[in-house]
């Protein structure tokens, strides 16, 4: 650094974001990895307009069937029984539906748990966490006893069971009131509603910690103590001040938790207590496709390879967000 | 660090009982009960009052909830159950004639086989490739295994377990396409008997370890390397050096255990990760372990058996988070419990 820059600053100082923007960006995998993301995302919004067929749509002429470019995918002697139909260009499943139609709608389901159950996350999370943390004293070690007491739970068999209540609740249906317009809700949204309370509802406990601890090494600050002086509420206080300033770390811890939602949706829909059938999800299609492994193993393929290519995007992602937010990479 | 324990093991009571009500409220309340169907008819109002009077399924829910938990004879009732103090976890509703325990006693130590196998594979493989990676920082080797930990978190067991069968056992013909070397009576009740393990054994167990290790290497290697690589950083390698100890020395005394501490606290959270993974891993293999049964009782609402191997669980990862706590104040000495 020269004198002329330390007395004429040439450039205006950047925010902490915008610098930690710019080493996300100098990262190509994870910008690669946040393209596909996003392409992810459109192909799930417009899943309806991409191709001529329906998710549930059976075709029973052609169940099994298979293009002709993907014939050597199938074991010896599979010219037997194969069922050659180029109408459908990543095959037909065994009642006849689009492998490509569903693997783009499974998508949508994949994509749409991973949200929301980061939305239930941060928000349950962040405000049990900060308020444990803001207030400190007795209320805080009650509020965190809890916590450490549901960690204690084996979260997945909870899950699983209330995935058995919820399911054997939808099935029954219909009545009156508000259990059963959430109930019909549920069975509109094909049985996504309760998959995102039930996932929604334990996934909390890790944010909170994280939550209360950054407040913890926040609410001491001058600045609190600034805001205090000029009057600011504690609502003010924890919403206006403190918040802006832990949730960089938070959002970067729940990206890195988004692929761990993904696989609870594909386990709990590959076991049978996810998605209402004829609803795709890519754990459903995994499931099917090793039933039909044996004749057909092009059926797992696209699934599979969906599923896959989906978390790892979203493990590099969330890989670069971590790196260009921990502020001891900053300045390097 | 006695006092330490028993107060830990104090702590976990609570949690086994309300996981035991949570579950034991939840099944119950589940519309529907498991007698309404035999096969494929509905049964009788009067033949499903008598099957439910006889498993006490009339009692008020309280009074189950304690017959289950310490047995009827202290509950001063009528009837058999010597409560999950003593045991017993009662007869299983849809396959009649079978007790819980005896079913647990059977599945159990297949997953456990099962696990064991993999945790051994993924401690095998990480801690090795996190240390070579954090050795050869930011080299091809570096690359190469940070890479491949990435792709291996991220391509679930769902998916390559399936691809796994489709390569080694239907196209290459290598091994079994499912199944599992080991038969009751099992050596100490969990180890397979010696006559059994030979080379089939071990054939048909490579790929479900595989399918189930791979994830848990990754995330052990990825740990392995960055808590390593910080460690390099202090002030104490620099001292050890600086005595002119030799570098295979100052990494293997000085670094590497000190390394090691936050790898001990993921493998909690990993035992956990591997309970889910036998529920998929056995699922596809075919293998007779109690993750695949208990997803079986989940859809034949075997309220006993889903009670049950719930408990089984939480107590299996109680051990377990208790376990990583000790190894934890070994490894670190300044962590002192009292």
């Amino acid at each position: 650094m020269t004198v002329a820059d330390l007395v004429l600053p040439t450039t205006k100082e950047k925010s902490l974001w915008q610098k930690s923007f710019s080493r996300l960006l100098r990262n190509k995998v994870a910008v690669v990895s946040g393209i596909f993301i996003i392409l992810m995302i459109l192909i799930a919004l417009f899943a309806g307009k991409l191709t001529p067929y329906t998710f549930a749509e059976q075709d029973l002429m052609a169940n099994n069937s298979i293009p002709q470019w993907m014939l050597f995918l199938l074991p010896e002697g599979a010219e037997n029984y194969a069922h050659i139909n180029n109408d459908y260009i990543l095959s037909a499943d065994h009642l006849g539906r689009d492998i490509l139609t569903r693997t783009i709608y499974g998508a949508r389901i994949s994509l749409a748990i991973a949200f929301a159950a980061s939305f239930v996350d941060l928000l349950v999370g962040i405000t049990y966490g900060m308020i444990s943390g803001y207030a400190g004293g007795r209320v805080d070690s009650l509020m965190m006893r809890v916590v450490d007491f549901l960690y204690a739970f084996p979260f997945l068999i909870v899950v699983i069971l209330m995935q058995t209540y919820f399911k054997a609740i939808a099935r029954r249906g219909g009545g009156e009131g508000f259990g059963s317009a959430i109930i019909n809700l549920n069975n509109e949204l094909g049985g996504m509603l309760f998959l995102f309370i039930a996932i929604g509802l334990v996934n909390w406990l890790g944010m909170a910690r994280l939550a209360r601890g950054q407040v913890l090494s926040y609410k001491r600050m001058e600045f609190v103590e600034a805001a205090r002086a000029i009057g600011a509420n504690d609502t003010r206080i924890m919403f206006k001040h403190l918040l802006p300033n832990i949730l960089g770390p938070l959002i970067v811890s729940e990206t890195l938790s988004i692929p761990t939602w993904i696989f609870l949706e594909a386990f709990l829909s590959f076991i049978g207590l996810g998605v209402n059938a004829p609803t795709p999800s890519w754990g459903i299609m995994i499931s099917e496709g090793v039933q039909a492994l044996r004749s057909y193993p092009n059926q797992i393929l696209f699934p599979a390879i969906a599923l896959s290519l989906t978390t790892l995007a979203f493990n590099f992602l969330g890989d670069g967000l971590r790196d260009a937010f921990d502020p001891r990479m900053i300045d390097k | 660090m006695a006092r330490y324990i028993i107060r830990r093991i104090l702590q976990f009571i609570p949690v086994l009982i309300a996981v035991a009500l949570f579950t034991f409220v939840l099944m119950r309340a589940i519309p529907g009960g498991p007698f309404d169907f035999a096969g494929d008819r509905s049964l009788p109002p009067t033949i499903v009052a008598n099957l439910e009077a006889k498993y006490h399924l009339d009692w008020p829910m309280w009074k189950q909830f304690l017959s289950y938990l310490i047995g009827d004879d202290i509950l001063g009732e009528e009837g058999g159950s010597l409560g999950v103090i003593r045991g017993d976890f009662g007869p299983s509703l849809h396959f009649r004639g079978q007790q819980v325990s005896d079913i647990i006693k059977t599945t159990l130590p297949i997953s456990a086989q099962l696990g064991f196998m993999s945790v051994l594979l993924a401690v095998l493989i990480g801690i090795p490739l996190g240390i070579i990676a954090a050795l050869n920082q930011n080299s091809w080797l570096d690359y190469t295994s940070t890479f491949g930990a990435v792709f291996f978190l991220s391509v679930p067991n769902m998916v390559l377990a399936p691809i796994l069968i489709w390569i080694f056992a239907l196209i290459l013909g290598w091994f079994p396409v499912a199944g599992w070397g080991a038969k009751p009576p099992y050596l100490l009740g969990f180890l397979p008997q010696l006559d059994q393990l030979n080379i089939e054994y071990f054939k048909n167990a490579a790929m479900p370890v595989f399918a189930l290790g791979t994830g848990s290497a990754a995330i052990i290697a990825r740990l392995t390397r960055a808590s390593l690589l910080q460690v390099m950083g202090e002030d104490y390698i620099r001292t050890a050096r600086a005595k002119g100890l030799t570098e295979r020395v100052v990494i293997i005394v000085h670094a590497l255990k000190n390394s090691l501490i936050p790898v001990v606290t993921i493998l909690g959270p990993l035992f956990a990760a591997l309970v889910t993974g036998t529920f998929i891993v056995e699922q596809i293999f075919g293998i007779n372990g109690m993750g695949k049964h208990f997803i079986t009782s989940v859809g034949n609402r075997d309220y006993q058996v889903i009670t049950g191997v719930t408990l089984i669980y939480a107590f299996l990862l109680v051990i377990a988070n208790l376990l990583v706590d000790i190894t934890y104040a070994w490894l670190d000495p300044r962590i002192r419990y009292d």
